[in-house]
């Protein structure tokens, strides 16, 4: 028993993914929810496996469809990243700027950014950027906020101490640099998560089936009761989400420092 | 650093002189006193201890000197521009705690020597001169208070700074450390002709380690306080409240009798 509880709290993520998968595969099995609400893991494998043959058609190349999205995700984010910091650099250096620019950022913060996407598809000339501006839109104020918040809840003591000492400008500028760390890697993982979901939104809602895109693929797939497909459109955009939210999480916790308990 | 006035120094003149130094905070539109027409001057190789309850700007006073608070009036004189060191009160807050103690103490250090070799060997040099059992490469969330606080006090001596500040620099090690870490301290102190400038508590701390006690009496806005601050001007200089320490026992017991005077009246 006590070697059990061991194994488990040592490979807690691995135990708990097996654990979901062992319960996914026996509701499936034992029929406890219907073929039509959800698939098997070996018909979403298999559905992922298909994929990958060079003569399967094009709503079954799940994989395709989702490098488009991601792509598409991480233009966005790319995007927020740059002028998020930017603007939260700007904003977060004086405390009178934060007070002005605050309202119209939480104020465009509040506008659920699929609204703007028909403004943005025409401003594009209905090209593929529209998604990728609907995505900066939604994110940049994230990113913006945090970096401000960053910036203005500095350490007072380690930034006296550069003071103090008379540390040279240059390095006073790289070790700020780094004491923000996590502001910035936790408004860019939040900027990430944020990324796919309009991502995937603005895809179910304006790309036409004739697109690649992993928002459209669901949809579709949903439409015609094609559950293998939908789950494993569900699936590989989850594990995206989950690796880069862990790799995040794990730079973060780095820069902070754990503690010894 | 608005708050310093360069003067050439002379052999017999302080390397910190501060002058008739007032320091008022404003909260809300109304303006708070923290302490009034403070004066004293701290020569090359001697060590000022400040002494006070809770509340009466002890910290604020250093940091004044330190010139990361505006003062109110007043004059604070650094000979021939002279750089800091600095122990500060919360010291576990002054560590980045993305990198290592040593990396940390590097950073402070590291404007005057070039050779990072160099650097590093001066780092373990004052280490081991302060008879500190400390690994440096240690990150400092792994790091207890006590072991914080004595990397504080490293990273404080390892540059050529000729003032040295520190905030309560012995309040979180043990009695065994703190004895041989004191002791160490006040030689290094001496031996390097530093100006000092150490806030303390105890009393004890005080007669070992310090030349001279400001003592900053009462808590701010008390007028019963206030009364208390004549006791100390006639004993022994009138001019300031200073106890100078050749009279060690029966000043301490004065200042010690002064304190808990305070605290009745506070209290």
């Amino acid at each position: 028993m006590l070697l059990i509880i061991k194994i488990v709290s040592k490979y807690q993520i691995a135990v708990t993914f097996l654990a979901m998968l062992l319960g996914w595969f026996l509701i499936a099995k034992l029929g406890l929810i219907g073929p039509t609400l959800i698939a098997s893991p070996e018909e979403v494998f298999n559905a992922i496996l298909d994929g990958f043959d060079a003569d399967a058609p094009k709503s079954q190349r799940i994989h395709i469809h989702a490098i488009h999205t991601i792509q598409r995700a991480l233009q966005g984010w790319g995007y927020s990243i740059f002028f998020g910091l930017s603007l939260g650099f700007f904003v977060g250096f004086s405390r009178k700027l934060y007070n002005i620019a605050e309202p119209i950022i939480e104020f465009s913060r509040s506008i659920p950014p699929i609204l703007i996407f028909p403004l943005l598809l025409v401003a594009n000339n209905y090209g593929h950027s529209a998604y990728t501006w609907t995505i900066a839109f939604g994110c940049i104020p994230v990113m913006t906020l945090t970096v401000a918040q960053g910036l203005s809840n500095l350490n007072r003591t380690r930034v006296d101490l550069l003071s103090v000492y008379d540390v040279s400008s240059l390095r006073r500028v790289a070790l700020t640099s780094l004491e923000m760390a996590p502001s910035i890697i936790l408004g860019a993982r939040l900027c990430l998560s944020l990324a796919i979901i309009i991502a995937v939104v603005s895809e179910m809602v304006f790309t036409p089936r004739s697109g690649f895109a992993i928002g459209a693929l669901a949809r579709d797939a949903e439409i015609e009761f094609n559950t293998p497909v939908f789950y494993s459109s569900l699936l590989s955009i989850g594990v995206f989400g989950y690796t880069t939210n862990t790799l995040f999480r794990k730079l973060e916790e780095w820069f902070k420092g754990k503690p010894n308990s | 650093m608005s708050n310093w006035e360069i003067s050439q120094s002379g052999a017999d003149s302080p390397l910190i002189r501060v002058s008739n130094l007032s320091l008022n905070f404003e909260n809300e539109g109304v303006i708070n006193e923290v302490f009034n027409d403070v004066s004293f001057d701290v020569f090359s190789g001697e060590i000022l201890g400040i002494l006070g309850g809770n509340g009466t700007g002890k910290t604020s006073l250093l940091k004044a000197v330190a010139g990361l608070t505006n003062k109110s009036g007043g004059s604070i004189f650094s000979a021939n521009n002279s750089s800091f060191s600095w122990v500060p009160q919360d010291y576990s807050e002054s560590f980045f705690h993305w990198t290592s103690l040593i990396n940390n103490i590097h950073f402070a250090v590291s404007r005057n020597v070039k050779d990072l070799h160099k650097q590093k060997s001066c780092i373990y040099a004052v280490r081991d001169s302060l008879k500190i059992n400390l690994d440096l490469k240690l990150r400092p969330s792994k790091c207890s208070g006590g072991m914080l606080q004595q990397a504080a006090l490293i990273r404080a001596l390892c540059n050529d700074s000729q003032v040295l500040l520190a905030d309560e620099p012995f309040s979180a090690l043990d009695l065994n450390i703190k004895k041989t870490v004191r002791r160490r301290f006040r030689e290094i102190i001496k031996e390097r002709g530093l100006a000092a400038i150490i806030i303390l508590h105890d009393l004890e701390d005080i007669a070992s380690l310090c030349d001279k006690v400001l003592v900053i009496p009462g808590r701010p806005y008390s007028s019963e306080v206030k009364a208390g601050m004549e006791t100390i001007r006639i004993i022994p200089n009138k001019k300031t409240n200073f106890f100078n320490l050749d009279e060690s026992i029966s000043i301490l017991s004065v200042a010690e009798q002064f304190l808990s005077d305070e605290e009745n009246v506070i209290s």
